[in-house]
């Protein structure tokens, strides 16, 4: 005689995003923690794409959720909940990098200077990648970041930082052009 | 063509040197490591918890104040009708006591024309009036 058969359960099926938002909206925390593992590197890639260093973008997502945690009452849910959470994001992400231009403005070149006496290659097109994405406006840098490092379209660059996305499109064409200028100036002035 | 091909196709165009492109990514890659992920999300959540947990405070001292405030608007209310109702009953009777004890009699005053004693319809008047 076989032994018998263990029933397995069957895995539950994954709640749908909307059902998730309204449960959180009833103040549901674990549906709200679903929703943060659900986005939480796209909300990453966003704050990283805006502020300079990675603890800056971990800060700028943990001050987004919340931030959006507070707001989910305002939140409609025929809204794309993606679209209203990254524009959270970008906010969060850009009032660090407000509030750090403030506090560090003076500590920005030192910090340039010295990864730009890297003698290895790799650290050296580093260094210089470093102080040429530093030239860029936020918005361009950002743009570049989402598009060619993230693959966002221009749709959802445009949705996350609040500009049309002709105007996020138009943004990488000149961040393109200007970051290759910035290297080649960058390595003949060397 | 949609936007992605569109994106593409801009991208083969214009696209940075690969080498420029790589480093882009490792300078701004996400930690790739799961753990790192777990663990965020638990501060995260710590968070938005205590944010949660502040909230429910706030709601049940509201709760209290907004009882305590009924009831103090209800005493306020009460005691502000009874001052309007005494006010008021107090003028009824002061209107009443000033009618009643008034002393100021009423004067009449009659204009009458003057009476042409001379003219034959007056006198006979007079006659009837006087007899």
């Amino acid at each position: 005689m076989s032994a018998p058969h263990r029933v397995l359960p069957l895995p539950e099926p994954a709640p749908d995003e909307r059902s998730l938002v309204l449960a959180a909206q009833r103040g549901d925390t674990a549906a709200f923690g679903a929703l943060v593992r659900l986005h939480q590197r796209r909300a990453y890639a966003i704050a990283r794409a805006i502020v300079t260093t990675h603890e800056d973008a971990e800060d700028a997502v943990q001050e987004g959720f919340l931030h959006a945690y507070r707001a989910l009452d305002r939140f409609r849910p025929d809204q794309a909940f993606g679209a209203w959470l990254h524009r959270i994001m970008a906010n969060a992400a850009l009032d660090i990098t407000r509030r750090r231009k403030v506090r560090d403005a003076s500590e920005l070149p030192d910090t340039l200077a010295s990864n730009f006496r890297d003698p290895a290659e790799a650290a050296d097109l580093r260094a210089r990648l470093r102080n040429a994405l530093g030239r860029l406006s936020e918005r361009q840098r950002s743009v570049i970041i989402l598009h060619d490092v993230e693959g966002f379209r221009h749709g959802e660059i445009g949705a996350a930082l609040g500009i049309p996305e002709g105007t996020a499109r138009s943004d990488l064409h000149h961040a393109r052009r200007l970051l290759r200028g910035l290297l080649t100036t960058l390595r003949e002035s060397r | 063509m949609d936007e992605r091909d569109e994106g593409r196709e801009v991208r083969l165009e214009e696209r940075l040197d690969t080498p420029i492109e790589q480093e882009l990514r490792e300078l701004y890659a996400a930690p790739r490591d799961p753990r790192y992920w777990d663990r965020l999300e638990t501060r995260i959540m710590w968070q938005v918890s205590a944010a949660a947990t502040a909230a429910d405070d706030w709601a049940s001292a509201l709760r209290g104040w907004s009882r305590m405030g009924l009831a103090a608007a209800a005493v306020v209310a009460a005691l502000l009708g009874a001052v309007a109702w005494h006010q008021r009953t107090g003028e009824a009777q002061l209107a009443y006591e000033t009618v009643l004890e008034s002393t100021t009699p009423i004067s009449l005053q009659v204009r009458g024309r003057p009476i042409d004693t001379t003219a034959p319809d007056e006198a006979s008047f007079l006659y009837v009036l006087g007899h």
